[in-house]
C-alpha cells in the first residue's frame, strides 16, 4: 500500500478486482489532485501515481479506494 | 513494526491478510471491502491464483485512544466476511425456491400480467392442495 509521506507511487491493480472502467474512471476523478499513469495488460493494470504539491498525503489510499467502490459497484450490480 | 498473529500480518501500519478464494469467494471478499471503505484504506491483490490478499490501513489517526485497532478492524471484517459468504451459500442453495414462491405468490395475487413459466402440478402446488384436502379436526369442547 501507498506510504502517504511517498511522492510517487506504484500499484498493479488486478482486472478481476479492480476493472479497466474503475481504473480509467478514478484516474480522470483524480487528475487534478496526481497525475496518473496508466499501463494496461491484459490481466492487471500497472498505476503509477505521483502526487501534485499541495495534495493531500492519503490521495494515493484514496484513489484505491475510490477504484476499488467503483470496481465493487461494477462487479456485483452486473451480477445482480 | 511487524507483527504476526497467524490470522495476519501487520508491517509499517498495513494488516495484510491472505485469503484462500475456495473458502471466500471473490464477490464476499469484494461486498466485504466495499463496507470498510469509510474506515479504511484498502487495497486488494491477488499475488498467486486462487488467493487474495486484502490490505488494510486505519483512516484515522492511531493516537487517539478512542479510535479502534487495526487487529479490531481486521476481526471484524473477518466476521463480516464470513457473514457474507454464508448468505452467499445459502442464497445458491435456496434462491430458486425463494423465486419460485414469491412467483406463486404474485400469480396468486393476479398482480402479474404473464402466466408465469413452469407446471401448474409442481411441487409448491401439490403442497398446497394436499394441505387443503385434510380434514380440520376442532378439538372436542
Amino acid at each position: 500500500m501507498p506510504n502517504g509521506e511517498a511522492l510517487v507511487f506504484s500499484i498493479t491493480l488486478s482486472h478481476d478486482v479492480y476493472t479497466p472502467a474503475a481504473i480509467e474512471q478514478a484516474t480522470r476523478a483524480f487528475h487534478e489532485l496526481c497525475e496518473v499513469e496508466t499501463d494496461a495488460e491484459e490481466e492487471s493494470t500497472l498505476v503509477r501515481l505521483r502526487r501534485k504539491a499541495g495534495s493531500p498525503t492519503a490521495v494515493c489510499d484514496d484513489f484505491l479506494n475510490y477504484a476499488l467502490e467503483l470496481s465493487v459497484q461494477e462487479l456485483l450490480t452486473c451480477k445482480e | 513494526m511487524h507483527s504476526s498473529s497467524g490470522l495476519f500480518a501487520i508491517h509499517d501500519d498495513v494488516l495484510s491478510i491472505d485469503l484462500e478464494e475456495g473458502v471466500y469467494s471473490r464477490d464476499a471478499v469484494l461486498r466485504t471491502a466495499y463496507w470498510f471503505t469509510d474506515r479504511c484504506y484498502l487495497y486488494i491483490a491477488r499475488l498467486r491464483p486462487g488467493w487474495l490478499c486484502v490490505q488494510f490501513k486505519l483512516k484515522t489517526q492511531k493516537s487517539d485512544p478512542a479510535v479502534e485497532t487495526l487487529e479490531e478492524v481486521a476481526g471484524e471484517f473477518l466476521n463480516s466476511l464470513l457473514d457474507h459468504q454464508l448468505r452467499r451459500d445459502i442464497e445458491s442453495e435456496t434462491g430458486q425456491i425463494r423465486e419460485l414462491l414469491v412467483t406463486k405468490a404474485f400469480a396468486e395475487a393476479g398482480v402479474l400480467e404473464d402466466i408465469p413459466p413452469g407446471d401448474p402440478g409442481d411441487p409448491v402446488d401439490e403442497a398446497y392442495s394436499r394441505e387443503s384436502a385434510f380434514v380440520r379436526i376442532e378439538p372436542a369442547t
